[in-house]
């Protein structure tokens, strides 16, 4: 019996151009009997952060609770937002902190960072089970159904995709690798990340704006 | 390492870091599990050493660590030579990690390589590249509007603000 | 029935299999080893030096574990430098002897560490003590130690004499250890060996092309043949 396989589920997160998207299915099992088709895996961060986290359901509400308690100190100190590249930092070495007692959880981090020139850019990012990072720049996935995950993705990513493209992407991606997943399905939710640089301002000055897109795809 | 040059007052030697290392694995005894090959240039002269995770340590003229050590040490075992140049060790380093990344599974996509002398250290990070992606030959795209889903919410964040400096050209007081 | 569990080495770690041993004779002792370092099969480093200072003129073989051994020399190594600056004087090989049997015995469930110290001091002149898995300590006028030692008893038992001088012990280090390294797959490699008298510690090496010979079974296998070194030979063609 693995602790990891326990409860089952999914996390994928793709780069696209001047987008990003994350991914989850919504089930929550004991080993192979379903309970839940409505279990929460993806958390927001920030306005710009999310955050999946696939693995024991337990270690899911304590971590989630901890990155709460966490990013919420932070913010107070350094009177800013968390960006997500030191989200991941902070996933990583809450992680580590627990090297021997490990949580059974692997975060895909999704957002979109903020760059010198003032412009934002996709990020993702995940770990293993006890912090190590991996930054991607086309997906990353987690769970039990990630080796399918793998798959699929590398035969549909490909690079700079409109964020419609990437909708599409993501969520055939999820959908036809948790088909093959006996722990993983029941339903699936995607947030997508946008970033549009537009003069809607009545100064006519150029004004940027994200756009969160959260949508329950149903299988085809 | 950066505290013990301080309170020494000396530059740091190769050996300190490698008994800090070594010492640190062994408290662990193994449950760290961490391989490492440390290489630099002191008082004392060009140095390798490896270290193994529970803390036992070896000091070579030519060193290979991890899953395709065997494929890289079978490189350095015929083609290694006393008192190389810079180009003559790079390119045997090159061809050891190549062996490594093509004979063992767990190896694998480029060739990351250092280079330290007394005076700098010149990181050539993926110095090679043997495996670079080729352009896909057939696309999968599907056509927008594929996927069905039962809700959506979107949410339109601005996020850009106008700063108007309230006084042009005054630096901050720092003193 | 309780049986007795000795401590077997965790898996992967690195493993000096090892041949070791150190004689008294007159004026000294020499301690000698081979240069092999396992982690299972794989030789990790072929010309490790298991001769360890501890002392100006005291030295120890180390068999068994690799990391435990080094982390009880580089204490022993630190425990005799702040004995010489309290007390003054070099320490005697009995009180190195000691610290090595004090963490050996004291850590007995989690170290796999067998030792042979050896060197010479005012009190006694010429000692060696071997210093075996559970934490004993024995002193001996001839100990060999690590995996390879077991085939080469008979052979010391047989060998030894009492009152040899030091070209007769070189020699006798250098033959037992050749052929303990030849029966044994986890020794190998070259032989190391220290002079250690009071005048000083001198190093001996013998490369692994020039080992001592014994029986290799020509009367089975037939003679070895000289290979020429004429230019005729060709390599076996491989495909590109």
């Amino acid at each position: 019996m693995s602790i990891m396989e326990y409860n089952g589920g999914s996390v994928i997160a793709m780069v696209g151009k001047d987008c990003v998207a994350i991914a989850s299915d919504l089930r929550l099992g004991v080993q192979s009997l379903s309970i839940s088709s409505n279990f929460q895996k993806i958390f927001p961060v920030t306005d710009r952060v999310f955050v999946g986290l696939p693995g024991l359901a337990s270690d899911v509400t304590t971590l989630h609770e901890q990155f709460r308690y966490r990013v919420n100190m932070y913010t107070i100190k350094e009177e800013r937002e968390i960006e997500p590249e030191t989200f991941a930092q902070l996933v990583s070495s809450t992680l580590y902190e627990r090297r021997f007692g490990p949580y059974f959880i692997e975060p895909v981090i999704a957002g979109m960072q903020k760059t010198p020139s003032g412009s934002l850019k996709p990020f993702i990012a995940a770990t293993d089970l006890i912090g190590c990072l991996n930054f991607a720049k086309d997906f990353v996935v987690a769970g039990t159904a990630s080796s399918k995950l793998f798959g699929v993705a590398e035969g549909l990513w490909e690079p700079d995709l409109e964020a419609e493209d990437l909708f599409e992407t993501i969520s055939q991606t999820l959908l036809n690798a948790v088909d093959r997943d006996a722990f993983s399905g029941w339903g699936a939710v995607v947030h997508l990340m946008c970033f549009f640089e537009g003069s809607t301002h009545p100064l006519a000055q150029p004004r940027r704006s994200s756009t969160n897109r959260i949508a329950s795809p149903v299988a085809p | 390492m950066e505290m013990h040059a301080l309170s020494t007052g000396r530059k740091p030697r190769v050996v300190t870091a490698m008994t800090m290392l070594k010492q640190m694995l062994f408290q662990y005894q193994g449950h760290i599990g961490a391989a490492l090959v440390l290489g630099g240039v002191d008082a004392t002269g060009p140095q390798l050493f490896t270290i193994h995770p529970h803390g036992s340590t070896d000091k070579l003229p030519y060193v290979t660590m991890g899953s395709g050590s065997l494929a890289a040490m079978a490189v350095f075992e015929s083609g290694w030579q006393p008192n190389m140049t810079r180009e003559q060790a790079l390119e045997l380093v090159t061809a050891a990690i190549s062996a490594g990344i093509f004979n063992d599974l767990g190896s694998g996509s480029n060739v990351d390589a250092c280079v330290i002398t007394a005076t700098q250290t010149e990181m050539l990070r993926n110095f090679v590249k043997p495996n670079e992606r080729v352009q896909k030959e057939r696309s999968y795209g599907f056509r927008r509007g594929t996927t069905a889903y039962k809700k959506e919410e979107i949410r339109s964040l601005i996020i850009s603000e106008d700063v108007r400096p309230v006084r042009e050209g005054e630096e901050m007081d720092t003193t | 029935m309780q049986t007795v569990d000795i401590q077997q080495l965790k898996s992967g770690e690195v493993n000096l299999g090892t041949s070791i041993m150190a004689v008294q004779f007159k004026d000294g002792v020499i301690v000698g080893a081979d240069s092999r370092t396992t982690t299972g099969s794989y030789i990790a480093n072929r010309v490790t030096d298991k001769l360890t200072h501890v002392h100006d003129r005291i030295y120890c073989c180390r068999s068994g574990s690799a990391a435990d051994t080094q982390a009880i020399a580089d204490i022993v190594h630190y425990y005799l430098q702040m004995h010489t600056q309290q007390s003054g004087a070099p320490p005697s090989v009995n009180f190195a002897a000691n610290t090595f049997q004090k963490l050996c015995y004291e850590n007995k469930d989690a170290l796999s560490a067998g030792i042979i110290v050896a060197g010479w001091d005012k009190d006694v002149g010429p000692s060696v003590y071997n210093i075996p898995l559970g934490g004993g300590l024995f002193r001996q006028p001839w100990a060999i130690g690590g995996s390879g030692s077991t085939y080469v008893y008979g052979y010391c038992d047989a060998t030894y004499k009492d009152g040899w001088g030091k070209e007769e012990t070189i020699e006798f280090v250098k033959n037992t250890l050749a052929l303990a390294m030849s029966r044994d797959g986890s020794s190998g490699g070259v032989i190391r060996m220290c002079v250690i008298t009071e005048e000083g510690v001198e190093r001996l090496f013998v490369p692994g092309d020039k080992l001592p010979k014994f029986w290799e079974g020509a009367e089975v296998l037939g003679a070895s043949v000289k290979r020429s070194d004429s230019t005729d030979q060709t390599p076996m063609a491989v495909e590109a």
